[in-house]
């Protein structure tokens, strides 16, 4: 209850506070506000034949001609969904699978729908110490389940470590044992290319509010001529995979955020990351990064050394108005503990004292170095 | 040249987002954008802290409890999830669910998805005047029955289903209610306990919210139980994983607590323009029907049949106006409308309907401009028709025997 008397007292405005969580959810890029108040200032259910309600279709419609260009795939190809939760069920759901190979990294959103599916089967594909999925045990799993429908389920690019998972180089062992692949791509939309190699999979799952558009809006990529069947019964939009009246202003801000994309931003989020690892590995011998010899997100630092436990260290940089995250912000009630870290073998001593940076195109250089002033105090360091 | 925006008569398909509900929104998408699942820091708290006011305000509407409220996509999300979720999760005890053959196309197209996965539906008639005849439904209940979804209020015709005596009903036989209430907040009083509502759909759109977000009640005592669709983080107590849409809960919340805030006003003004509706097309035209009962109905809503007028042609004539014949998920298609062939409207006046959704912003001078182009162009195409002179003149033209061609 304390919490929320704090939040009545004063809100911190936003210049006041370092937001160093970006992979949890990223402030709204560029115009989108402005498209979404476009929209939702308009009338219309984009499935009434009216003039009205043809300008909203419309508007969903630019978005989808934006997002595939930006791809490079068939326009119709795309289904609006309500975000990457919703994506990667429905793209777990919509295939009729005995059963699902998925990596052990992923997010809960595919583990736990693999998981729960009623009918299929479900294994976990390893990873090594870095967090790259072992093609020798994804081989395996294959050649074991030989005549069986099978999904194959692994992530472009990890939300907590931020390793990037080389996804063309699965996709062709996976269908050469004329497998299916679907691709969590959550975290890379925006913060990676993502090549029309990479896009040869059958399914790919993305999120809007990852890239600066609103919450509550997503996209699921599916292939023209995959056999594949809706979660919601209804008044059959989005082809039938996807029914229920559209987000539109939603929508309308996810066409805004894709446009937005510039990798030239990312140079200098990529530098101030490598300046912060390399600073504070100067200072702490025993700093731990994880994937930090394979390639990973420009902008995420999952890091630890043995010391207090994460959330001490996250309510200390809070109250110092440096935002970070301690665990997957996922499950409301209990913060879950970074999982990905014990699926690479890491010590559990590591794991408890874990924190997750992630950066975006808003963070300076000062806000690096004032992180890591706080931290370094934290660590007893100063 | 001017652009004259057409005169928004289509309440029920959507309707525009309140500037008093896009205001409170637009905080949420930039100033305080955190992540309502984020426990770390202050940005997500501040998230947390206005979602779950929403869902208190939609609790409140609804006489629930907060923790009863779980957040959708929309009123389709709801659907699925209250039909698909029970059935499953109680398939091994109960695999019989009743509906009507009224209801919202998503939950009509739910009850087919689960009858071809081995579940029995039974599909109640409805009166010509669209309600449910209650002892029907009483004989319908077998031992396996598990669920009952009935609709509060119609889509099309408007009509206000008897929530209370259903509800009793299905309490007294031990089988959970769920109901689409999506066009019924802000238009009829709610209480899931007086009425003994079990499971309760809404959507943001249709009361001056925003589009992509609903909710799903699920009563507490005694506990419902669903199977999950969307796996992951455990957001909504399990019920529906994903990131909560924070803007879009806000506008939830709040366009609840205005549409019920403003119900009875609101009905009184609406109730008086569509009288005045009503009497401008008596006066000038005949031959006019209404679908639906008109007293057990919501004000904001008739559904009329022009006999002797060719659908197609009046919507042309009508282009000023924004309106629909048949609910707009299905009117791409020019099927007639299944709702009014369960009312046993003949084929030929269910094509020549139009539903007419008056709302918040609808104005006197609007109603006058709407009913004077109907009556013009219903009275153009009737001089134009073969039909209607054969009509004037006394033949039945349903008993015409007309050459094939």
């Amino acid at each position: 209850m304390e919490k929320t008397t704090l939040l009545k007292l004063k809100m911190p405005s936003s210049q006041r506070l370092i937001y160093l969580d970006y992979n949890s959810s990223a402030p709204l890029g560029k115009g989108v506000k402005e498209a979404i108040c476009s929209a939702l200032d308009h009338v219309g259910n984009p499935s009434s034949v009216h003039q009205s309600g043809k300008k909203a279709k419309a508007v969903i419609n630019k978005t989808r001609e934006i997002l595939s260009d930006y791809l490079d795939v068939p326009s119709q190809n795309l289904i609006f969904t309500s975000g990457g939760t919703e994506s990667n069920a429905l793209a777990l759901r919509g295939i009729d699978a005995d059963v699902f190979f998925v990596s052990a990294i992923e997010h809960a959103s595919v583990l736990q729908t693999a998981q729960h599916h009623p009918n299929s089967g479900f294994q976990k594909i390893p990873v090594n110490s870095q967090g790259i999925v072992d093609l020798e045990a994804l081989t395996s799993l294959l050649k074991s389940a030989d005549g069986k429908k099978v999904l194959v389920s692994v992530m472009m690019a990890n939300n907590e470590s931020g390793v990037i998972e080389p996804i063309s180089e699965i996709r062709k062992i996976v269908h050469a044992y004329g497998a299916l692949m679907h691709v969590d791509a959550a975290q890379a939309l925006g913060k990676i290319p993502i090549s029309r190699e990479d896009l040869k999979v059958d399914l790919m799952s993305f999120s809007g509010h990852k890239i600066g558009a609103p919450m509550g809006v997503g996209a699921l990529y599916v292939r023209e001529g995959l056999s594949f069947r809706g979660l919601y019964e209804g008044g059959g939009q989005e082809r039938r995979f996807r029914s229920g009246t559209e987000n539109v202003s939603g929508i309308a801000g996810f066409g805004k955020a894709v446009e937005n994309i510039d990798f030239s931003k990312w140079e200098a989020i990529k530098s101030h990351r490598l300046f912060l690892e390399s600073t504070l590995r100067e200072k702490f011998s025993d700093l731990f990064i994880a994937s930090d010899r394979v390639s990973r997100l420009p902008n995420t630092t999952l890091m630890s050394r043995p010391s207090l436990p994460s959330s001490t260290q996250v309510i200390q940089l809070d109250l110092e108005g440096i935002c970070v995250s301690s665990g997957a912000s996922c499950s409301s009630g209990v913060v879950k503990s970074f999982s990905v870290l014990k699926a690479m073998g890491v010590s559990q001593e590591i794991v408890s004292s874990v924190i997750r940076v992630s950066l975006g195109p808003e963070t300076g250089r000062e806000d690096i170095e004032r992180f890591m002033t706080v931290y370094s105090h934290i660590q007893g360091k100063s | 040249m001017k652009i004259t925006k057409p005169i928004y008569l289509d309440y029920q398909a959507t309707t525009p987002c309140d500037d008093r509900v896009f205001e409170k929104m637009i905080p949420f998408f930039k100033e305080n954008f955190g992540n309502a699942h984020s426990r770390n820091h202050v940005y997500g708290w501040y998230a947390e802290e206005a979602v779950e006011k929403s869902r208190a305000q939609i609790a409140s509407v609804l006489k629930a409890d907060p923790r009863e409220i779980v957040f959708t996509s929309g009123a389709t999300e709801s659907n699925n999830l209250a039909l698909k979720g029970a059935a499953y999760f109680y398939k091994d005890q109960k695999n019989h669910l009743i509906t009507t053959l009224t209801e919202h196309k998503c939950v009509l197209d739910t009850c087919r998805y689960l009858e071809q996965n081995g579940f029995k539906i039974t599909y109640l008639p409805v009166l010509s005047n669209g309600l449910i005849d209650l002892d029907v439904l009483e004989k319908a209940f077998t031992p396996q029955t598990g669920l009952v979804s009935i609709m509060a209020v119609n889509n099309e015709i408007g009509v206000i289903q008897p929530l209370s005596e259903i509800g009793e009903l299905c309490r007294e036989k031990g089988v959970l209610f769920h109901t689409d209430a999506a066009q019924a907040v802000g238009k009829i009083p709610l209480d899931v306990n007086t009425m003994n509502i079990d499971l309760l759909s809404l959507s943001g759109h249709k009361i001056y919210g925003p589009k992509g977000i609903g909710a799903l009640y699920v009563r507490r005592k005694p506990r419902v139980r669903l199977e999950t669709l969307i796996h992951g983080g455990g957001q909504e107590r399990g019920f529906r994983s994903g990131t909560l849409p924070t803007p879009l809960c806000v506008g939830l919340g709040e366009a609840c607590f205005i549409a019920d805030q403003e119900r009875e006003e609101e009905n009184e003004r609406l109730r008086s323009l569509r009288n005045r509706f009503l009497e401008k097309i008596q006066n000038a035209l005949s031959e006019v029907y209404l679908n639906g009962d008109l007293e057990k109905r919501i004000p904001g809503n008739l559904n009329l049949s022009f006999a002797y007028v060719e659908g197609e042609g009046l919507m042309m004539g009508i282009k000023n106006l924004a309106l629909s014949s048949g609910s707009a998920c299905t009117s791409e298609s020019l099927e007639p409308s299944y709702v009014l062939r369960a009312l046993g409207v003949s084929e030929d006046l269910a094509h020549t309907s139009l539903r007419i959704g008056f709302g918040r912003f609808t104005t006197t001078q609007e109603i006058d401009e709407a009913a004077e182009s109907i009556i013009k162009a219903v009275k153009r195409l009737r001089e134009m028709s073969p039909l209607w002179e054969m009509a004037q003149m006394g033949v039945d033209v349903n008993s015409v025997k007309w050459a094939a061609h």
